[in-house]
């Protein structure tokens, strides 16, 4: 955390928009690519960034003194992903896509690289969801993703572990397997 | 490669970036979007030593002041800080304006906090009154998310204020008769009214039915419009709100609770998969022949219908607030059928939960806000129009409010209510009614079937949140029971 990113937040908390936009400019691309990598659709991605933004606004003064705004905010992002993975209208939505995508092939031979893993990633349970995505779609590394879901770094890798250990079970069940 | 970085790239090309994506401007949207004001910590309030300095002044002054005028005669008394919350004014412009015109005037501090959805504040009222207090002072919701409070107990009785209130002021007996439960106590003051409509394009007027008008359609009327203008141009012009992604997608749930089900069964849940309802049905495909394909993608009628999609749409008032303000568009009523003309009433009502710690303060703000004054302002800060009678409105408002005055006066009508007291349970029950228009209408299965299939779903829905019936379903004890 440097002089200029606690000047930034301090400014935030007092209620400055500036100083927020400045905290969030170098994020929001980063935010999305994660809330598209939990939730794979762009504009759900979108919706869940705005949402995280508008949250973290309104919950500035819950940033601890000495803690960066990064992994504080993609914690943000993550919980919100979270809410929307779990409301009526997503599983709603997953069903239909599922009976709409259910027998259309992987449109390349490679199992690794088309709809059979993001289907296995959308099955991973969130924190295991969490953990792949932040590691294999973000290059965060453990201390980072430690940072963001509020664990230990071993705690981090040990949920990455896990997580890739389900992600095998889920792509042997489909033929293939991750090496 | 080693496996970590096989994952890495299989991740990355199994989701691969979406031109124009990420999107670079969402930072602006975000801005734009953001509240001007927000809550801070108190030990976070670098202005709080000077206020509190301040109020300890004015605390003196007043002390003294009262020693020495007469008992506070021709005072206009300070009304301190008033808790307001709610769920309307979400979006920054809409608190913005609701901050700036309606509540600016009031003669205290009106801390107005706007939830993103009600259930947060249902919620948070029920859990402090279990817990035997309220950090709030007046709540606007709407009439369902009332319901919830009023069967908890969470409510005080607000038959004095009306009272004290109707000296100068004129509210619709329908709307207070609704506001009591069926009780003898009023649980709310009607604050803000709002409903559904269809805009109409005028160029469409000419293809009418033989013998149809425009301000009072039936839904068979509305299918043969439909078919008219197909065969002039084409196209398939009329438009429905049906993208199905839940609370983000399009209102057609409330089209089928709030029109097409009590249209045609006189009821909004109980008929659920009753012989009428399959009639409804039958027709909703005749209506789905001509309507724009397109609209399992509109979430909101008013871009298709200000770029010429489509020139006969369906949708909320706030929606079609801009496209009113166009004289190429008419508002009209929403078409009937067989068992009358079903309608939706949205109703936001003002209430003060029992315990409230500044009573005087939320009593006087319910008393600002349904000023006629204030409630021109907040209809139009707010895109809804008023609960108070007498109060005289321009441009789109006064469409949707002609509207919503042929909906009252028509001798067949049905008037429903949007669900109530189902709390959390609320989109679940809106998802079953999508689903049931994906399967029937889109997919094309066998009604009965699918009304039979989804009726469980919804009676479970209901029995969850043990939500007695609601209108035009009579109301009863225990859960409402789909027949």
């Amino acid at each position: 955390l440097d002089g200029c990113e606690r000047e930034l937040i301090e400014r935030a908390r007092t209620g400055d928009e500036g100083a927020y936009e400045r905290l969030l400019e170098s994020l929001v691309l980063e935010a999305q690519r994660f809330a598209y990598g939990m939730l794979q659709d762009r504009f759900a991605a979108e919706d869940c960034v705005q949402e995280a933004a508008w949250r973290a606004w309104m919950r500035m003064g819950n940033l601890l003194p000495d803690r960066s705004f990064r992994p504080w905010f993609l914690g943000i992002v993550a919980n919100q992903c979270r809410e929307t993975l779990r409301s009526r209208w997503w599983r709603t939505r997953a069903w239909l896509t599922d009976r709409l995508d259910g027998g259309v092939a992987t449109d390349t031979d490679d199992w690794l690289t088309g709809a059979d893993l993001r289907r296995a990633v959308a099955a991973l349970p969130h924190e295991y969801r969490l953990a792949i995505v932040l590691r294999y779609y973000l290059d965060l590394s453990e201390v980072e993703i430690a940072a963001t879901l509020g664990i230990s770094a071993g705690g981090a890798r040990t949920r990455i572990h896990r997580a890739r250990g389900q992600l095998r079970a889920t792509l042997n069940h489909h033929g293939g397997d991750v090496r | 490669m080693n496996s970590d970085e096989r994952l890495r790239r299989s991740l990355r090309d199994a989701l691969p970036p979406e031109p124009g994506f990420p999107d670079p401007h969402l930072l602006g949207r975000i801005m734009h979007r953001l509240p001007k004001r927000r809550r801070l910590q108190w030990g976070q309030r670098p202005w709080m030593p000077a206020v509190v300095a301040l109020a300890l002044v004015l605390v003196a002054v007043d002390l003294l002041t009262q020693s020495t005028a007469a008992n506070g005669a021709g005072r206009v008394e300070f009304l301190g800080t008033v808790q307001f919350v709610s769920s309307q004014a979400q979006p920054a412009d809409e608190y913005r304006a609701m901050t700036r015109n309606v509540l600016a005037g009031f003669n205290g501090i009106p801390d107005f906090n706007s939830q993103p959805t009600a259930a947060q504040d249902v919620a948070r009222i029920q859990y402090e009154q279990a817990a035997g207090r309220s950090t709030i002072d007046l709540v606007a919701l709407a009439h369902g998310d009332m319901a919830t409070l009023q069967r908890s107990g969470s409510l005080q009785d607000l038959t004095p204020l009306l009272a004290q209130l109707q000296r100068d002021r004129r509210f619709p007996p329908d709307l207070l008769e609704e506001a009591r439960f069926g009780t003898s106590e009023l649980s709310y003051v009607p604050w803000l009214q709002a409903t559904y409509l269809l805009a109409v394009n005028r160029k469409a007027l000419p293809y009418l039915p033989a013998g149809a008008d425009v301000q009072h359609l039936t839904y068979d009327q509305l299918v043969a419009w439909g078919e008219n203008m197909r065969a002039a141009t084409g196209r398939n012009l009329i438009g429905l709100p049906a993208d199905l992604q839940g609370p983000r997608g399009g209102l057609i749930f409330r089209f089928l609770q709030g029109y097409a089900y009590p249209s045609y069964t006189g009821t909004t849940l109980t008929g659920f998969r009753s012989p009428e309802a399959v009639q409804m049905w039958q027709m909703l495909r005749r209506l789905w022949a001509v309507t724009d394909p397109r609209s399992t993608q509109y979430t909101d009628m008013s871009g298709p219908l200000k770029n010429g999609d489509v020139w006969v749409a369906w949708d909320h008032q706030v929606r079609l607030d801009k496209v009113l303000d166009d004289p190429r568009f008419i508002a009209v009523p929403a078409p009937g059928g067989p068992a009358g003309l079903g309608y939706i009433s949205v109703v936001v009502g003002l209430a003060i939960p029992v315990r409230a710690p500044n009573q005087e303060g939320a009593e006087a703000l319910a008393d600002w806000l349904t000023r006629p004054r204030q409630q021109a302002a907040a209809a139009v800060s707010l895109g809804f129009f008023p609960a108070v009678g007498g109060v005289r409105m321009v441009g789109p408002q006064a469409s949707e409010l002609a509207v919503s005055d042929a909906y009252r006066g028509a001798p067949d009508r049905v008037q429903t209510v949007l669900p109530v007291g189902l709390g959390g349970g609320a989109d679940a029950f809106n998802g079953v009614y999508q689903e049931s228009f994906q399967r029937i209408v889109l997919n094309g299965e066998d009604i009965a079937t699918v009304l039979n299939e989804e009726a469980p779903a919804l009676q479970r829905i209901v029995d969850e949140a043990n939500a007695p019936c609601w209108a035009p379903d009579p109301r009863g004890a225990g859960p409402c029971q789909v027949r």
